[in-house]
């Protein structure tokens, strides 16, 4: 049985670098193959002919399209993904530390919604077409209806703004990223405070990241909801379940020792996708509470045209997500395991 | 209708269900009525959908959501299972009555090992053990239901198995808390002919080993003679004959049975042109009034039609639900 | 013809049966009700547009600066914006443009995806297999990302936003289609088309396809609604609609530095979206269950 796990995780790792080869590929083909002019905007207002040159040859923007590209990756190989027009720092580097306060988001926010979610979907699926159902489902729909920009308005709207309840953006409050600062070892603020002891700043960190998580959260809790209660659904008909009950097991080890984990583990990889919402919405929603990661960055970047560092991050972004769906099916694979067949 | 009151383990009484569904309301039984004996094979014969495998859930409570028991009973020492509460119900369900199903792959959790699956319903059954002893209790019943190596197949998933292998552990399950009684749903249909063969046999030997009473449904004749004492025939959502295996091969008596063992292939009867019932089984959404079989009997008569006719005793031990008994004898090649 | 009839037939009377089975559950279900009539409001909206603003000219763009940020008021509905527009009438013609869009984006994506995918299904082996591999690329993207990246060197407007979609959108298609046209395939009577000496193409046309289209459709329901919502994503971030366009991605984009002292800014536009999305998803999710036969009235616990 390991031997099968073994094979298939070989089998989805050459299928994962073979996918990320292509993201590197359309993800060049799209930002060098488009008109624009990169090299103008490097140099900054008002280029002169022979400046713009310059910046050619200086970002081998002169050569031919397949050296472009080979350049390209053995750059990339070697961590090397441009320098931002913008901050003309190495692409690399801003992705780098705006990536650990993203992820930090979105992982609470991650936590957030699948508890609730899979507490809320076993729920609705257990008292299916009942009142209780009706009310989950349409919560979840709401869930996922809402732009998760505009959530994030509303949230910083009611619960800083008018009841003043929690911050209004940041990551930190400045008197105590000066009084007492968090050193960033993992770049999770939430961690590296408990490492240190610094209780302070962790209930900073926290105060701060709720409302912005809540915001994040919405989506992927309404889908957590829906998947789960139909899953749930399913496996409860299922005729496994049936002998279950005939040979008297209690309805809660049912649900939540054997049907739950049947329903998870085909829920696992719509969890995976929704990460990717995450990451999506996240951007959108770190704006708002002007949250110092990757979504800011990159905004920044598109109102600058900043071309290499939108490319980069786009890299970097895909690369993380399809380990993380590779990371999801290996999951999978361990749960249920006729995946490996 | 019993001989001996205090023989009988179970007795269905006049059972009434209904399935709601999207195309309209299915009359599904009818009154069902039957005794169950300690110690006794009762074999549930029928065509599909004539109601055996609802009759059977309706007993252990596990009608789908849709379904409504109008009215009837189910008595098990002594009390009528259909007004117990979940709760009690539970306590029963695999304890003193155990079900088996059909199709032995679909009737195990795909996602966990035999042995977590089979540890946890001995929990159940034996609240006060450790876990040491209870793996080797679940070995001990591995082995009574002849599986080789108990030890691996504790280890294995489902699938790594064969189906006659699953229906084995299933068997063991089942048997595990010894009960009274034990419902096998057409048990080895989905299965080959050896290996039906084989567990048939094991359920025999088992049923004698430990005493059980066993509730057989099946639509197979053959089966019904090699392994059951009593036979209960049902036509859409009644029964309609009950008597000693032997009398009913050798002297059906409603038109339905008759018209059953007639269709059935037998070497014997090569160059004769096939029996068959003329006809088709009723719509259950649009059932026929009276006796349900009244449309295709060739014996039927006005009051067929009006009033379903009751279970009566025609001869000790044998009793046939018909206005109309056939008055010639039945003959066999 | 005859093969026509022969493989036509049990497959028509099959699906009026199911389209009957299905309305029928949908007219029970009153949250799929709440959806259809949500959504036909929106609809009716967008066409009756100009007839229903009361400032339609504002509505297109003209300012009016003697009214700039007045808070919600019998006359202005939703209040105004900074420019004196009424966000009300704005709202009613932003209405047309999250239809259209929405509907252009998906339409396309289908356009494109699902007889790729058929195609990818029913050859398989070779040419299916490189097919999938680029779906799978384009997959791999997290959905808005790529968008974003295409969106951002095309150039902020609306028409590139909705390429920039439909470039992320197609592949979703195409997978949906596969797997169904994979399964389809095999079916008898497919095999017996072929056995009459059906050619590849019709029974790609006949079968394969109209089989795909049930879960595309029902994914096509949902998927307008999500596509309202990136849309408006795209827009918030600068990307999609250029002002004074009425979209309502964008005026929540442009509301963001207004709204804490002025609420009803970004509320409103925001509400319109959740509104006509939920009514989407409504719909989408009493289809599925409608259609989908494993969730029959079967339950134990």
């Amino acid at each position: 049985m390991v031997k099968g796990l073994g094979q298939y995780v070989v089998r989805r790792v050459a299928h994962a670098i073979v996918v990320i080869l292509g993201v590197i590929l359309i993800t060049f083909i799209v930002s060098h193959v488009i008109p624009g002019n990169p090299a103008a905007l490097w140099v900054g207002a008002h280029p002169t002919a022979q400046q713009i040159q310059a910046a050619k040859e200086t970002l081998g923007l002169d050569k031919p399209l397949p050296v472009q590209f080979y350049i390209y990756i053995t750059n990339l190989l070697r961590g090397d993904l441009g320098v931002s027009i913008r901050t003309h720092n190495p692409v690399l580097s801003d992705v780098a530390v705006g990536l650990a306060a993203t992820l930090e988001l979105i992982i609470v926010a991650f936590i957030m919604a699948v508890t609730a979610g899979i507490l809320l979907g076993v729920y609705s699926a257990a008292h299916r077409d009942r009142v209780p159902d009706h009310f989950g489902r349409v919560v979840a729909i709401f869930g996922v209806s809402m732009a998760p920009f505009w959530l994030a308005m509303i949230l910083q709207l009611v619960f800083s703004q008018a009841l003043g309840l929690f911050p209004l953006g940041g990551r930190l409050t400045t008197s105590v990223s000066i009084i007492y600062p968090v050193r960033p070892i993992t770049g999770f603020n939430l961690i590296d405070s408990l490492i240190e002891g610094n209780f302070i700043a962790f209930t900073d960190t926290l105060w701060h990241i709720f409302l912005p998580a809540l915001a994040l959260a919405a989506y992927p809790f309404g889908l957590t909801v829906r998947m789960i209660r139909t899953m749930m659904i399913e496996v409860l008909q299922e005729n496994y379940t049936r002998s279950a009950l005939a040979w008297g097991l209690p309805s809660r080890m049912i649900l939540f020792k054997y049907a739950l984990r049947n329903a998870v583990s085909s829920t696992v990889i719509a969890l995976g996708m929704s990460f990717a919402y995450a990451l999506t919405g996240a951007f959108l929603d770190e704006i708002i509470f002007v949250w110092p990661g990757l979504g800011t960055y990159t905004a920044l970047s598109i109102l600058a045209l900043d071309y290499p560092a939108i490319m980069g991050t786009v890299i970097v972004v895909a690369i993380f997500y399809v380990t993380i769906n590779l990371l999801v099916d290996i999951f999978q694979a361990f749960l249920d395991p006729r995946v490996t067949l | 209708m019993p001989t001996n009151p205090s023989e009988v383990l179970l007795s269905v009484e006049d059972l009434v269900v209904h399935f709601h569904t999207l195309d309209g309301v299915v009359y599904a039984l009818n009154g069902v009525g039957f005794d169950i004996r300690k110690g006794e094979v009762l074999g549930l014969v029928g065509e599909t959908g004539c109601g055996k495998t609802a009759t059977a859930l309706a007993v252990l409570r596990l009608l789908p959501e849709n379904a409504e028991v109008i009215s009837g009973h189910a008595v098990f020492e002594g009390r009528d299972l259909l007004t117990k509460s979940t709760h009690e119900i539970a306590s029963i369900r695999g304890r003193k009555i155990s079900m088996i199903f059909q199709d032995p792959a679909s009737s195990l959790n795909p996602l966990f090992r035999i042995g977590t699956q089979l540890i946890d319903v001995l929990k159940e059954y034996y609240p006060n053990y450790h876990e040491a002893e209870l793996i080797k209790i679940a070995q001990e019943k591995l082995s009574i239901a002849e599986l080789p190596d108990p030890e691996s197949v504790m280890r294995m998933f489902p699938h790594e198995l064969s189906g006659g292998m699953q229906q084995r552990v299933i068997m063991a399950v089942a048997l595990s808390s010894s009960p009274s009684l034990i419902i096998a749903d057409e048990p080895t249909t989905a299965l080959d002919v050896t290996i039906q063969a084989q567990l048939l046999a094991l359920l025999k030997k088992l049923k004698e080993a430990l005493g059980l009473s066993v509730l057989l449904i099946t639509h197979n004749l053959g089966l019904v003679r090699e392994l059951c004492d009593r036979v209960a025939i049902m036509y859409a959502g009644s029964i309609v004959e009950i008597a000693d295996v032997q009398r009913i091969f050798q002297n059906p008596l409603h038109p339905y049975t008759r018209g059953l063992l007639s269709s059935v292939v037998s070497g014997r009867l090569r160059g004769q042109t096939l029996q068959h019932i003329p006809g088709m089984v009723p719509s259950l959404i649009n059932p026929p009034s009276g006796c349900r079989f009244n449309p295709r009997c060739p014996y039927v008569i006005p009051v067929c039609k009006d009033k379903r006719p009751e279970l009566t005793e025609v001869e000790p031990g044998h009793l046939v639900a018909c206005y109309n008994i056939p008055k010639e004898a039945w003959w066999r090649t | 013809m005859i093969e026509q009839q022969a493989t036509a037939g049990p497959l028509r009377q099959q699906r009026f049966r199911d389209i009957r089975i299905i309305l029928r559950l949908m007219v029970r279900n009153p949250l799929s009700l709440a959806g259809l009539v949500i959504i036909v409001i929106f609809v009716l909206v967008a066409i009756a547009g100009p007839y229903l603003a009361p400032f339609p000219r504002e509505a297109e763009g003209a300012p009016d600066l003697m009214h700039q940020l007045l808070p919600p008021s019998f006359q202005y509905l939703f209040g105004t914006d900074e420019l004196g527009r009424d966000i009300f009438s704005r709202i009613i013609f932003g209405t047309r443009i999250s239809l259209a869009t929405s509907a252009a984006v998906v339409a396309s994506a289908i356009a494109l995806g699902m007889p790729l995918g058929a195609v990818a299904g029913y050859y398989g082996e070779r040419l299916g297999a490189i097919i999938m591999r680029i779906t799978d690329m384009f997959l791999a993207f997290p959905p808005l990302l790529l968008a974003l990246a295409v969106a951002a060197t095309l150039g902020g407007s609306m028409l590139n936003a909705v390429l920039a979609l439909i470039v992320t959108w197609w592949p979703w298609y195409t997978r949906l289609a596969y797997s169904q046209a994979l399964a389809t395939r095999n079916l008898p009577y497919v095999e017996a088309a072929r056995a009459i000496g059906v050619g590849d193409p019709v029974i790609v046309a006949r079968h394969i396809l109209p089989a795909t289209l049930a879960p595309i459709l029902i994914q096509a329901t949902l998927d307008l609604g999500s596509a309202i919502i990136a849309v408006a994503s795209l827009s918030f971030l600068g990307l999609g609609a250029q002002p004074p366009t009425p979209d309502w991605g964008l005026m929540i984009n442009t509301g963001k530095t207004y709204f804490l002292q002025h609420w009803w800014y970004a509320t409103f536009p925001g509400l319109a979206i959740l509104t006509l999305v939920v009514g989407f998803n409504l719909l989408g999710d009493a289809i599925r269950e409608a259609i989908d036969p494993k969730l029959s009235r079967r339950r134990l616990i």
